[in-house]
């Protein structure tokens, strides 16, 4: 892992340790290795003084205790870590099938995402669909999942006016990213669909479905599979395991 | 968690919560890989003190109040609280009793049926409020209140009237008093920051600027963040302001394209997609929630090694603090505290039985 990253200060009590400036998978994978190699060293009772770590598209920030260790005694210690042991980080990724209703009030802009991109609504369903993706990072908002990469013919800019208001559960996409939203929120990507599966839920520990590193696919439904999933949830009677895919 | 019966029993109903009212612990930690902030209240100093004054562990809940308006009231027991900051807070028994100061930096036993009201938070925006016993419940470790995700406080929420908050067990001995070694710090308008980890995206006058300039306090300030007015801090790149997003934490200074920066506390997201120029040293970020807007604000650059000793130090003089907290010794007597005293040695009495 040597000088893979580059220590940043960010204050008294987080250190950043960079991998690069721009949102690749390869760095993902770089950042979620790290950060997993750090807490299997954190649970041996090794990097004493590590309080939690924020993987990003770009980088891993480490926050510290600053009555315990400083950032040059971090950087020190990592720069010893073991690097020879972990491969076997796939065991701690899950997969997903997330199921979405593409289209109509669901994806109020799947038709002009389809005239933007000279396909038709059903090409651009079956090409955002054909993807397996990866939780690049979450943030923005509680359990918000960035996932890459979208299929090129799909990338556009952001919307010129934002939303003031994207419903919870919309899957949206700008650039070469899609997002899910656990929350209304303003937003200006493009909205293709909507799950109903919480994606938050202060209630469980994880409360967030997804975490970085983790794969995903999305499946469309009907309305009335739509329906009967609403029902489900309102019944309180599903289950978040039921989405994890055992086989990729 | 939402309890409706009237003000009865080891309690405290909030009768009105002012403009701002929330519980708040040390925080909610752990969860920045998935979104989640720590939330937790603005002065962890002020926190530790109050709580010491009741006789609580320092990290239990307390109430964080911002400008005036608070009131509640306790129930048919009595209720052992301590306020810091500089409130214009007062106490009365019956309507239209007396109104009695409740000074910051001692603790007060509120008899049965005592209103508390925060009238103003006086010169300084917020204050905090510690009772003897407060059971929360928490959530994600932690009974911080992030409303934005329903999570802690009472029913993920901030305080709201009628709330009831349940006390455990009255406090026994008697009431205390400390110093507040951070108030003179609060007050001051230095803001010291470790440059980075973006400091590279602004120019060397960009960094002169920040460095060298009177920034103000706008009135955009709430416990997600503080947004500063001044000279416009010049990006090293105009054409590309953004970055690729990554970890923002509480202290993290972004520059947007506007040049007017924003320090971000303890609700806000966890990631940004905005150049940080600098991150604000934890011990100083409580400045930014208590002073008024329009003051004046520098920022000082600091090392890492010497912000984390400046840490040290005022974490070593807060402990020193608390160890030195006393009974109170010059304390006037009031018929209300005497009154106060008799009923408590009564529940004590009553409970040993």
């Amino acid at each position: 892992m040597h000088d893979t990253w580059t220590p940043l200060h960010a204050g008294d009590r987080t250190l950043v340790l960079e991998f690069g400036e721009s949102i690749e998978r390869d760095i993902v994978d770089q950042v979620v290795l790290l950060d997993t190699r750090i807490h299997a060293a954190m649970t041996a009772g090794e990097l004493q003084g590590i309080l939690e770590t924020i993987p990003t598209f770009r980088s891993l920030a480490l926050v510290f205790d600053p009555l315990r260790t400083t950032p040059d005694e971090l950087v020190g210690q990592l720069r010893h870590l073991n690097s020879g042991t972990l491969e076997q980080t796939d065991s701690e990724s899950s997969h997903w099938q997330i199921p979405v209703h593409y289209g109509g009030e669901s994806g109020p802009d799947l038709d002009s995402v389809a005239e933007l991109t000279g396909l038709q609504p059903e090409r651009v369903i079956e090409l955002h669909q054909s993807m397996l993706f990866k939780v690049y990072m979450l943030g923005f908002l509680p359990g918000f999942a960035f996932l890459g990469d979208t299929p090129s013919e799909l990338h556009l800019p952001r919307r010129t006016e934002p939303r003031v208001r994207v419903p919870a559960g919309s899957v949206a996409i700008a650039n070469q990213l899609t997002g899910v939203y656990p929350w209304d929120s303003p937003g200006g990507w493009h909205i293709l669909g909507n799950t109903p599966v919480p994606l938050f839920d202060g209630q469980l520990n994880p409360p967030a479905l997804f975490k970085t590193g983790d794969t995903v696919s999305f499946r469309a439904i009907d309305t009335a599979e739509l329906q009967a999933l609403k029902d489900e949830i309102d019944k309180g009677q599903f289950q978040r395991s039921s989405l994890r895919q055992r086989d990729l | 968690m939402n309890d409706t019966h009237p003000a009865s029993g080891a309690g405290i109903r909030i009768d009105t919560p002012g403009l701002l009212s929330t519980l708040q612990d040390k925080g909610r930690f752990g969860l920045r890989h998935l979104g989640v902030p720590w939330s937790g209240v603005l002065t962890p100093a002020w926190q530790q003190l109050a709580n010491s004054l009741v006789g609580n562990a320092v990290d239990t809940c307390v109430i964080e109040s911002f400008e005036g308006g608070l009131r509640l009231s306790t129930g048919d027991t009595p209720v052992r609280m301590a306020v810091m900051g500089s409130p214009d807070l007062k106490m009365q028994q019956q309507t239209g009793d007396r109104q009695t100061p409740v000074k910051p930096c001692r603790s007060y036993t509120l008899a049965p049926q005592t209103t508390l009201m925060l009238n103003s938070t006086g010169s300084l925006r917020h204050a905090v409020i510690a009772f003897h016993g407060l059971q929360t419940s928490s959530q994600l470790g932690s009974a911080s209140t992030y409303a934005k995700a329903g999570l802690g406080g009472i029913d993920g929420a901030a305080l709201s009237a009628g709330d009831q908050l349940q006390i455990s067990t009255p406090a026994q001995g008697p009431e205390l008093e400390c110093e507040d070694p951070v108030l003179n710090h609060y007050l001051g308008s230095r803001l010291r920051v470790v440059l980075g980890p973006q400091d590279d995206h602004f120019s060397a006058n960009g960094i002169d600027t920040f460095l060298n300039s009177e920034f103000r306090l706008s009135t955009d300030v709430d416990r997600m963040g503080a947004r500063l007015t001044g000279p416009a801090i010049e990006h090293r790149d105009k054409a590309a302001r953004d970055i690729v997003s990554d970890a923002i934490i509480p202290g993290s200074i972004q520059v947007p394209g506007n040049g007017q920066p924003i320090v971000l506390l303890n609700d806000a997201h966890t990631a940004g997609g905005y150049p940080k120029i600098a991150t604000v040293i934890s011990i100083d970020l409580p400045l930014l929630g208590l002073q008024r807007p329009g003051n004046a604000m520098f920022f000082e650059a600091v090392s890492v090694a010497s912000a984390i000793e400046c840490v040290r130090a005022e974490a070593a003089a807060l402990q020193d603090a608390i160890d030195r907290i006393s009974p109170v010794r010059d304390a006037v007597l009031s018929t209300e505290t005497l009154l106060a005293h008799n009923l408590i040695d009564g529940v004590t009495d009553g409970l040993s039985l």
